[in-house]
């Protein structure tokens, strides 16, 4: 293609794209409005939407193949010396590329669905393709007028690239943007279908059963794409830890949690013809935060370590999301009528009511994650100053709401829909109430003597009244967590026992026969269960951080430091290069206490040739079950080869990425089609079958990705590693921010420029001098502001920040107090109902050939429970 | 080697999408009439009928299921479950009344080819039939002449006087009787007369044994236009 003008052709192919999509959207709305003969044309105008995308994509990873450093984004990600695969990835390396990209998963989804519903839901089809057009209108638009990929760079062209950013160049930044792209626009699909549902009126639970697949391939992509991301910046990022409220997280992390809420809402609905309204809002939702989380991400209105270009795209976001909002209010105002639901919650004790309590606690979170993130932008609006929001402050928030979330997904499955009775209640919680208290009892007593104490020292943020019943929270949290995994798990393994012995006694199966079956037939039920079991063992792997480890320590050759178990001797330096970079590794032995070897290990600095001023800080991870033991390289002297390094021992991390496995087997398990399905119509497998094959995929990536990982520094430039004596030092440098002006964010315990070298030197002065750590904040306080503290202040206008997720506490007991007296004063008007109005009522029907029927089907179904 | 594959890869997006546009256009705006999707509104509708048959039974099933498991008191089992029957058997219900007209004509067609009493299905209302008035062979309600002997059927003699008349006359040409059309014929006798002249062909698939899974394939089969 040498003669094709790449950036021009690019452009154009933009602009078809946006008139494709527009003219496909103008013939499905046409369809949708009694011309049906047009929806065959939007469906192929579909495809062609589709196929112009794939064809701007192949044009870019093109360019890049070929270093066509006119076009502005190659010659700024990308140089001559990266190998291909990174220049494969670098599509997704920036803000301009990865929208496209971003664009091209969202044809990708589009395509899938309008194939997937050949034949069916003929009346939503249109409605459906208009929707996803109309999203697609809105990037080529986003694309064309504000971010262009192919736009050319004003005056010479460059004769080699800047290079992709060194932190992206690893294996896990190759597949973490396009699984977390897979699920934020994956809720595309689920949000046209519940449009459409919502623009024709047919509201009972035909579009329940066409967005169930469509969801759970989205929300598995998501929780993928998260923990990848997770992987990500506890391999890479150096900082060891795998989880930072930063605000990009979080902004993957909303639709999250909508969505898990929704997944559990909709069975509601899907029984009992509840929650009707609460689950179309619920998916709208879901969406818009998907955009909402898109716009904070790439606006740069919140200060992140995920820097995007600041651009003016900001702007289209917000006029987006206001359309968004009012059409999809609208809708569901002007469709209220339909959505009312005959049957109440009838009592307390019903699994209903443990999926409306565990929504509100999603909700909750989903609320207090929100506010606190945009929190800066609040305050600057009020106060006129930023404020900041650290890593500690949503900790001592979340950590109760998530031990309550646990507490539930161990509750639900042990009560019956409708209500449940005191006997079957109490023989459903004997076993799990006997594990958690033994578990208790363990970790009480036998816990202290292997070094895990139940009850931890937490200091509370302030002294003020919520903050140390906060830190009373935090001091227990251990223990709590460990009784309620042990309690979840007891009644995820009580299930698969129950169901087992019945399978055995019915067709007289053995155990083993029995357990097989009942998991693959029953798949939607025990594929949940499965679910619940790697949220358990993540919850796990969450409470050893409560143990962790740390030490630091400058080492001549030959030398060895105590930490925990280990001894760790540092060897010796070692230098290697390759056209990309330079590598200065340390080896060094990881011993036990008796000193024989255990293992060897290499953390290293890696200095690439296209950004010499930012060298990444590879860290070395051995991954064992038990613990991590987790080894930074800070510095080391060329001439007297004095290594400082930071060892950390973070106990059971592994059991997150073992709960992620469990998570995505689970989800594959409950999302697949049974074997009836796919031999009656082919037509249905694809999207479970495609999302399916992609989870396994990148299941086994995450399998045999090596267990020792290479990692890099924080993706600001400065962040580093601090050497912190104390503890009033670490709780002094982990609340004080840097306010040199370059580094957003960074606290001074992990901020390394010079700004921030010089003020702890200062602060440690102070203290030496005997001044109180609260005093000193206070005072970095007046000096640079709220901002440059990381917890915001429990005292004037910065108490609103505290206020509010007391206020969410209080409005979700107010919520269920609410239905729980609703309840009261429903009578009759109790049936389960439907989409085919038929009426509830318990009066028995005279027999008739309908239950024989009715019978015969029952038994034809048989196995399949 | 690959940018010769995304130049390939890059060829291929551009036919495809210049191929999809052209169908579009020829679907949505050519004279090419799409078979299938005329009238598909009625096997979408009963496509959410089956789903929703399907939901309540695995509902009634999963019940069960949990009454086994000792979640639920056997009590609140049975309350439920009545509930979810008499639910299932409503969706049967609408289901039957929605292939009932199809069901008859497939009765009539096996018993005239085979000549043996088809057993009429429960829920079909057989429309009146024309009883030839030269041979006296019964014929079907919208037949203009006599299977058996030719007879135009639909001129009708006056039930008062015997003369005959036109098949659209409302009154008696020679008394002045009201005469029974076949319009008005149609309206007293056949529940949904309408369906009843759905094509032979979609017809004859259905077998009288188990229709409702039959009918079930043909409703989620694609379309013809999709298949071209």
């Amino acid at each position: 293609m040498p003669t094709v003008d790449i950036p021009f052709f690019g452009t154009l192919v933009l602009s078809a794209t946006l008139v494709a999509a527009a003219y496909t959207f103008a013939i499905s709305v046409a369809a949708g409005r009694g011309r049906p003969q047009m929806l065959m044309g939007a469906r192929y105008g579909a495809y062609a939407t589709f196929a112009l995308v794939a064809l701007s994509v192949c044009l870019l990873a093109y360019a890049f193949q070929t270093h066509d450093f006119r076009i502005r984004y190659v010659a700024r990600y990308s140089d001559r010396s990266m190998p291909w695969w990174y220049l494969v990835t670098s599509l997704w390396g920036g803000q301009d590329g990865s929208l496209l990209w971003w664009s091209f998963l969202l044809a990708g989804w589009s395509f899938v669905c309008v194939r997937w519903m050949r034949g069916r839901y003929l009346e939503l089809q249109p409605w459906i393709i208009a929707t996803l057009m109309s999203i697609m209108v809105f990037f080529m638009i986003l694309m064309l007028y504000a971010a262009n990929p192919f736009s050319v760079s004003q005056g010479v062209v460059p004769a080699d690239g800047e290079g992709l950013n060194p932190l992206l160049q690893n294996y896990w930044m190759t597949i973490h943007p396009p699984t977390l792209y897979m699920g934020f626009v994956g809720w595309a699909v689920p949000f046209a279908i519940v449009v459409a549902a919502l623009v024709t009126g047919r509201l009972h639970d035909e579009w329940i059963r066409a967005v169930r697949r469509w969801v759970l391939a989205a929300w598995l992509f998501l929780s993928i794409g998260l923990v990848l991301g997770m992987v990500w910046s506890y391999e890479e990022l150096g900082w060891g830890g795998y989880w930072a409220w930063d605000p990009v997280e979080n902004a993957s992390f909303f639709p999250w949690l909508a969505g898990t809420a929704f997944l559990h809402s909709v069975m509601v609905q899907e029984r009992y013809g509840m929650m009707k309204v609460y689950n179309v809002a619920l998916l709208c939702f879901t969406y818009f935060l998907t955009i909402f989380g898109t716009f904070l991400t790439r606006s740069g209105l919140i200060a992140s370590v995920h820097s995007f270009a600041k651009t003016d795209i900001g702007n289209y976001f917000v006029g987006y999301m206001l359309v968004l909002g009012v059409v999809l209010t609208a809708l569901i105002v002007w469709r209220l009528p339909l959505l009312r639901s005959t049957y109440r919650i009838q009592s307390m004790l019903s699994r209903e009511f443990a999926f409306l309590f565990n929504n509100w606690i999603l909700l909750a979170m989903l609320f207090f994650v929100l506010i606190a993130t945009i929190y800066p932008m609040i305050s600057e609006l009020i106060n006129g100053e930023t404020a900041t929001v650290g890593p500690q402050f949503y900790n001592t928030w979340m950590v109760p709401f998530g031990l309550v979330f646990l507490f539930l997904a161990g509750v639900g499955p042990l009560i019956s829909w409708r209500k449940a009775t005191g006997k079957n209640l109490r023989k459903a919680f004997i076993w799990p109430t006997s594990a958690a208290l033994l578990t208790t009892a363990l970790h009480g007593f036998v816990g202290p003597m292997i070094g895990f104490p139940g009850i931890v020292a937490a200091d509370g943020l302030y002294d003020t009244g919520t903050a140390k019943f906060l830190a009373m929270m935090s001091a227990v949290a251990p223990i709590a967590s460990t009784t309620l995994c042990a309690f979840v798990m007891a009644t995820i393994i009580q299930e698969f026992w129950r169901g087992t012995a019945v399978r055995m006694k019915n067709k007289g199966e053995n155990p083993l026969v029995a357990l097989t079956q009942l998991t693959f037939r029953a798949r939607r039920r025990y594929g949940g269960y499965i679910v619940h079991a790697g949220m358990v063992m993540m919850y796990f792997g969450f409470t050893g951080a409560a143990y962790d480890i740390e030490k630091e320590a400058a080492l001549k050759t030959g030398e060895v430091m105590d930490i925990g178990s280990y001894k760790v001797r540092y060897d010796q330096p070692r230098m290697e290069s390759d056209p990309n970079k330079r590598m200065v590794f340390a080896d060094m032995t990881l011993m036990d206490t008796d000193g024989n070897e255990l293992d060897r290990m290499h953390p290293a600095k890696f200095i690439y040739r296209t950004h010499p001023e930012m060298p990444t800080t590879e860290v070395f991870i051995r991954m064992r079950p038990l613990e991590d033991v987790y080894v930074i390289m800070s510095t080391i002297d060329n001439r007297t080869k004095v290594g400082t390094f930071r060892v950390v021992v973070r106990p059971l991390v592994m059991w997150i990425w073992i709960g992620t496995m469990f998570l995505i087997f689970g989800t594959v398990l409950g999302a697949s089609p049974s074997l009836k399905e796919i031999l009656d119509t082919t037509v249905r497998r694809v999207p479970s079958s495609t999302g399916a094959w992609a989870a396994i995929l990148l299941a086994i990536g995450l399998t045999l990705a090596p267990n020792v990982g290479y990692a890099q520094a924080s993706s600001s430039s400065m962040a580093g590693t601090v050497e912190m004596h104390n503890d009033d030092e670490r709780k002094l440098f982990t609340r004080a921010l840097c306010m040199c002006g370059d580094c957003d964010r960074l606290t001074l315990s992990s901020c390394g420029c010079g700004w921030a070298e010089r003020k702890r030197a200062e602060f440690r002065a102070r203290m030496a001098t005997g001044e109180e750590v609260m005093s000193i904040l206070d005072d970095h306080r007046e000096t640079y502001g709220a901002a440059a503290i990381s917890i915001p202040s429990d005292k004037g206008t910065g108490r609103a920040m505290w206020a509010i997720p007391v206020a969410l506490i209080l409005m979700a007991v107010g919520g269920l107090f609410y239905f729980g007296n609703r309840r009261k004063n429903v009578n009759g008007g109790d049936g389960p109902s439907s989409g085919s109005g038929a009426s509830g009522g318990d009066e028995p029907e005279a027999h008739d050939e309908y239950d024989d029927q009715l019978d015969a089907e029952l038994n034809k179904m048989g196995e399949e429970l | 080697m690959l940018p010769m594959f995304f130049t390939l890869m890059a060829t291929l997006c551009l036919v495809t999408a210049l191929f999809g546009l052209w169908q579009s256009l020829r679907a949505a705006f050519g004279a090419a009439k799409l078979a299938g999707l005329e009238g598909a509104g009625g096997s979408t509708q009963r496509a959410a009928l089956l789903d929703e048959k399907e939901a309540i039974l695995a509902n009634i099933k999963d019940l069960r299921f949990e009454y086994e498991c000792g979640k639920i008191s056997k009590g609140d089992w049975q309350t439920l479950d009545r509930q979810f029957r008499k639910q299932a058997k409503h969706v049967l219900r609408l289901l039957d009344e929605d292939i009932a007209t199809y069901r008859t004509e497939a009765e009539r067609i096996i018993q005239e080819r085979i000549g043996g009493d088809a057993t009429p299905y429960r829920g079909a209302q057989k429309p009146a039939g024309l009883t030839c008035h030269s041979c006296g062979k019964g014929n079907d309600a919208d037949a203009e002449w006599c299977k058996a002997c030719g007879t135009r059927l639909s001129t009708q003699a006056c039930s008062e006087c015997g003369t005959t008349n036109d098949p659209d006359a409302a009154f008696c040409k020679k008394c002045g009787h009201g005469l029974q059309t076949k319009k008005a014929a149609e309206k007293q006798s056949a529940s949904k007369p309408e369906k009843a002249s759905a094509s032979e062909a979609q017809a004859e698939q259905v077998e009288p044994g188990d229709g409702v899974d039959e009918a079930a394939s043909e409703a989620s089969e694609p379309s013809e236009g999709e298949k071209a």
